[in-house]
């Protein structure tokens, strides 16, 4: 890398580094996972930091190959995931669900059982405020596509947080 | 509950207090720059052995061509004697695991993602790990290694157990044990602490488990 695109990195890296973390969790549930996919994300880009010639577009970028590693990772055979009554261990024991750590957790819990692309479409499209086109990249499916998982992902959601309460 | 509502309640879920990250710009880097390393490694060995295999056949064909010596296919079995041998440095790994001198191109320098066999034996002698993994390493490891870390504390950020397998032991400051499988391989097995200092529960149990999971892969 030239030597002035270490700065470049490093100064992209300090601002972005907590945002894309934070997309990660949201999108596998687990911040052992996040900071996995995270991680592998940064160094990609570090690696082709000359080649990306659109700096402008980093964000999305980063975004794409987080969703992607999401996503792909998920079809692992041990990574499969399946629904289960059992709350995993980030819901700390005995959380009052009134309280607002509670509810966000219960969220989280929710939106993990909704499917991976789906999951990724919420994401993208209700916390990231990505546009249709924008998740569509990011996922490499078509705008229709996006409609369509949007959809089944609402409908997915609030069958699990209708579930859970 | 209907859609505005379920949406309200996504968006209210944005964690606005994050556990200290497990990795910093430095770490970022130094895995960069040792998977830019690695791969520069493997585009080498591998030009390398084209220039071997191609002087080999070369040669051979040339000596089968000699006044003597026999010119019946001697080209063909050349051929095939080097191939055979670039099959040898290229595919002598055994069933299960990556092959030596290579792995996964993830952008992790030096260990590849554990196979299936590695997980199951991992899970079948540690149940308690099921669903707590496999994350994807990011230690320096020798050509060849595979390998995964499983959370083994409580809480967002715990403590890590690692389990690698591959041609020789993985070294480490960390508490570790290692193993031998009956087809040679080692199996390493290193407690990792969580970012607060704090160990896990197998800390003083790695041999143990490096000999269990060696069993367990046949």
């Amino acid at each position: 890398m030239r030597p002035e695109g270490e700065g470049e990195f490093a100064t992209y890296f300090t601002a972005r580094r907590d945002a894309v973390r934070r997309s990660a969790y949201l999108l596998c549930g687990d911040w052992h996972r996040a900071d996995d996919v995270a991680q592998t994300a940064f160094i990609k880009l570090h690696r082709h930091w000359d080649s990306v010639r659109d700096k402008g577009a980093l964000d999305a970028w980063m975004r794409r190959t987080v969703v992607r590693a999401v996503v792909d990772e998920s079809r692992r055979p041990w990574r499969r995931e399946r629904a289960s009554a059992v709350l995993p261990e980030t819901v700390a024991t005995g959380s009052d669900p009134g309280d607002a750590m509670g509810q966000r957790e219960q969220v989280i819990v929710a939106l993990a059982a909704v499917p991976p692309r789906q999951r990724a479409v919420l994401v993208l499209r209700f916390l990231e405020d990505a546009d249709v086109t924008a998740t569509a990249a990011a996922l490499g499916c078509s705008e229709g596509t996006v409609k369509s998982q949007t959809a089944r992902g609402l409908v997915a959601l609030r069958a699990a947080l209708a579930g859970g309460r | 509950m209907d859609e505005r509502e379920a949406l309200d309640r996504l968006r209210a879920a944005v964690p606005d207090e994050m556990p200290p990250a497990s990795f910093d710009h430095g770490s970022v880097v130094r895995a960069s720059r040792a998977a830019q390393r690695r791969r520069r490694q493997v585009v080498t060995g591998a030009l390398t052995a084209v220039l071997v295999v191609g002087g080999l056949g070369g040669a051979v064909a040339a000596l089968r061509a000699l006044p003597g010596g026999s010119s019946d296919s001697s080209s063909g079995s050349g051929a095939v004697a080097a191939s055979g041998r670039a099959n040898a440095m290229t595919d002598s790994a055994p069933t299960g695991a990556a092959p030596f001198g290579q792995g996964p191109d993830n952008g992790i320098p030096g260990c590849g993602t554990a196979t299936e066999a590695l997980v199951s034996a991992v899970v079948q002698v540690l149940p308690a790990v099921s669903g707590r993994g496999p994350y994807r390493l990011t230690r320096p490891c020798p050509p060849g290694t595979t390998g995964a870390a499983f959370r083994v504390g409580d809480g967002p950020t715990s403590a890590r157990l690692e389990v690698l397998l591959g041609p020789a032991v993985v070294a480490s400051a960390e508490p570790s044990g290692s193993a031998r499988t009956t087809d040679g391989r080692v199996v390493t097995v290193i407690d990792t602490p969580a970012p607060d200092g704090s160990r896990g529960p197998y800390a003083a149990r790695v041999d143990e488990l490096a000999a269990k999971v060696a069993a367990a892969l046949r």
